[in-house]
């Protein structure tokens, strides 16, 4: 197993945002994370992905527990995730901004930098070729490599991300709601990229409130509700499940007895 | 389409424009070194020079890496002191003394960031200025080695390289100059450059560029450590050019002037900080005509700056440039 979330849960004060959920996600699959709102989908990335820290569980990465990692620390064993509202870095063009995600792959350091020795020269060339690989890899044209990131329209703006995560040569990507906002085109764009990244091998962690892309695309499923994992299966099996179906739809007041 | 071997390049492509900019800078040092002869206008330009050091320092620190301080005027003292301390009382050759007091900043500056930097924003500003205020009573205080604020450092000999004596303005023009030419190079390096890059991006978001691998704590400890080092460095250079100088120089106003020079001249680029200390040093002594209206002056101008070219002087100037030669070539 690539990701294995044991028993994760996060409490803020008398809220339990998220209640010992377990998952688990495989290379070469889409596990989809769905939900209500509020239920407690992005907290349980965040606390994959270490931006916040988990108040009990355990979480496994290649076999190795990760639990209480730096963000920095989890990219370098391999995970990265993109934003539910792109985290694009202003006053840097498109191809800077990818570049920045090839940041670990080089080594270059203060002073090293500084003097632009030799190596770092070559060091630059490589993670430029990286990100133009990343960029490629996600169909963005080169005729926006210059343009400020911030300024491209949404859809353009996700790619420009997702291309980011990607420069980090990444084994496990957490995908936070990737096509909000998009119009059905850029969805269907969106949902194929996705499918080729996983069939590239890569574990992919898909938080969607599209069904169409959930049910179409993932192998896995794994539904929460007010904090707590409600049911898991294939699209099929979920679909199929009276709990979610209750979840989604909500269940009809039961009449008071002495009515 | 072509391959990616092809299209490659680009990010070098702008970090040359920047280079040629500093070809240009050296030219144009060269060429007022060689014709300006007023004693006068040298020792502004020196001053500028100094400050700008300073200032590309902050550049990194506040345009770049998005940390504010407000006490660098500490680490500017730092580096003046110890440049006259080891030259006076050790009798080190001045060259060696600036270096030291370039790397006892940097020291300095590292061992305060670590507390300092757990701060952001507003409070890191508090912080800062805290930590300036209590440097400026300390150097005050401390008369047995800095001297006070009265005599302070008298009677330190002016810089020299060997058997050349740097004693007058012309001559401190030309270190003051390579200096500055090759520490706007080094800046420049840094700003074209994966760490550059990490630093824009955890000015912007540091859950972001944290989430791709950017270890951000060392990167904004290791930029405060380089922007105390290059304060301490223009420190180093005052105390010699200035040969006499007491505590007050090193209070919260010169903090506020590196700031200001940052702002004023852009905070995207190092250029900005070389724009911005001309701009600041300069432009006071054209007001000494206006005696009492001085101040007043200068808070119009810095408003009307402040309003009307929020990017920066710099970048207003160049901007105005650019428009006027595009809009003759439209003709």
């Amino acid at each position: 197993m690539t990701l294995e979330v044991q028993n994760f849960s996060k409490r803020y004060g008398g809220l339990i945002a998220v209640d010992r959920v377990t998952l688990t996600a495989t290379p070469g699959d889409i596990t989809a994370l769905i939900g209500p709102n509020g239920a407690g989908k992005t907290t349980l990335l965040n606390l994959i992905s270490g931006v916040i820290m988990t108040d009990g569980g355990e979480c496994l990465l290649f076999g190795e527990s990760v639990a209480g990692r730096t963000p920095h620390e989890l990219a370098h064993l391999g995970l990265t995730r993109t934003y539910q509202s792109p985290q694009l870095f202003d006053e840097m063009n498109v191809l800077e901004t990818v570049m920045v995600g090839a940041h670990q792959h080089g080594t270059a350091g203060f002073i090293s930098s500084m003097f632009r020795m030799r190596r770092t020269r070559k060091e630059e060339t490589r993670l430029e070729e990286q990100a133009l690989r990343a960029i490629e890899r996600v169909g963005l044209p080169r005729s926006l490599l210059l343009r400020p990131a911030v300024d491209l329209a949404y859809g353009l703006q996700r790619r420009v991300e997702i291309a980011r995560a990607l420069a980090m040569q990444p084994r496990v990507v957490l995908l936070d709601e990737p096509a909000a906002g998009l119009n059905q085109q850029e969805k269907r764009e969106l949902a194929s990229l996705v499918q080729s990244l996983a069939s590239d091998g890569l574990t992919v962690l898909l938080v969607e409130h599209d069904m169409d892309i959930v049910m179409g695309i993932s192998q896995h499923v794994v539904v929460m509700n007010f904090g707590c994992k409600i049911a898991e299966g294939t699209p099929a099996e979920v679909q199929a499940n009276q709990a979610v179906i209750d979840a989604y739809l909500g269940v009809e007041a039961e009449e008071p007895a002495d009515a | 389409m072509a391959p990616v071997e092809d299209v490659r390049g680009r990010v070098a492509r702008r970090y040359w424009r920047d280079v040629t900019g500093v070809a240009c800078l050296a030219v144009i040092a060269l060429a007022i070194g060689l014709t300006v002869t007023r004693s006068y206008y040298l020792s502004m330009l020196v001053y500028s020079a100094i400050f700008a050091i300073a200032a590309l320092g902050m550049s990194l620190l506040f345009g770049f890496a998005g940390q504010i301080s407000v006490g660098q005027a500490a680490f500017f003292g730092v580096g003046a002191y110890t440049s006259a301390l080891l030259v006076m009382r050790l009798g080190l050759p001045p060259l060696l003394g600036m270096v030291c007091a370039t790397a006892l900043a940097g020291v300095f500056g590292w061992l305060v960031s670590r507390p300092l930097l757990r701060l952001t924003t507003n409070y890191l500003a508090m912080g800062t200025l805290a930590f300036g205020v209590i440097c400026f009573i300390v150097f005050a205080q401390l008369r047995f080695i800095t001297g006070g604020i009265d005599p302070g450092i008298v009677g330190l000999a002016p810089f020299s390289i060997g058997p050349i004596v740097l004693d007058e303005p012309r001559k401190m023009y030309w270190l003051v100059a390579m200096v500055l030419c090759i520490v706007m190079l080094l800046v420049i390096n840094l700003v074209h450059s994966r760490i550059g890059r990490a630093l824009k991006a955890l000015k912007v978001s540091e859950v972001a560029a944290a989430g791709l691998g950017v270890d951000v704590v060392r990167c904004k400890v290791a930029t405060f450590t380089l922007a105390a080092a290059l304060t301490g460095l223009a420190g180093s250079l005052y105390a010699h050019f200035q040969t006499a100088f007491n505590a007050t120089v090193f209070g919260v106003g010169l903090s506020i002037e590196l700031l200001i020079m940052v702002v004023v001249g852009s905070v995207a680029t190092p250029w900005g900080a070389l724009f911005g200390a001309l701009f600041v040093t300069i432009l006071p002594s054209f007001l000494d005509d206006f005696e009492h209206y001085k101040l007043l002056v200068w808070g119009v101008v810095m408003s009307a700056v402040m309003i009307y070219m929020p990017d920066g002087f710099g970048k207003g100037v160049v901007d105005v440039a650019v428009s006027l030669f595009k809009r003759r070539r439209l003709k």
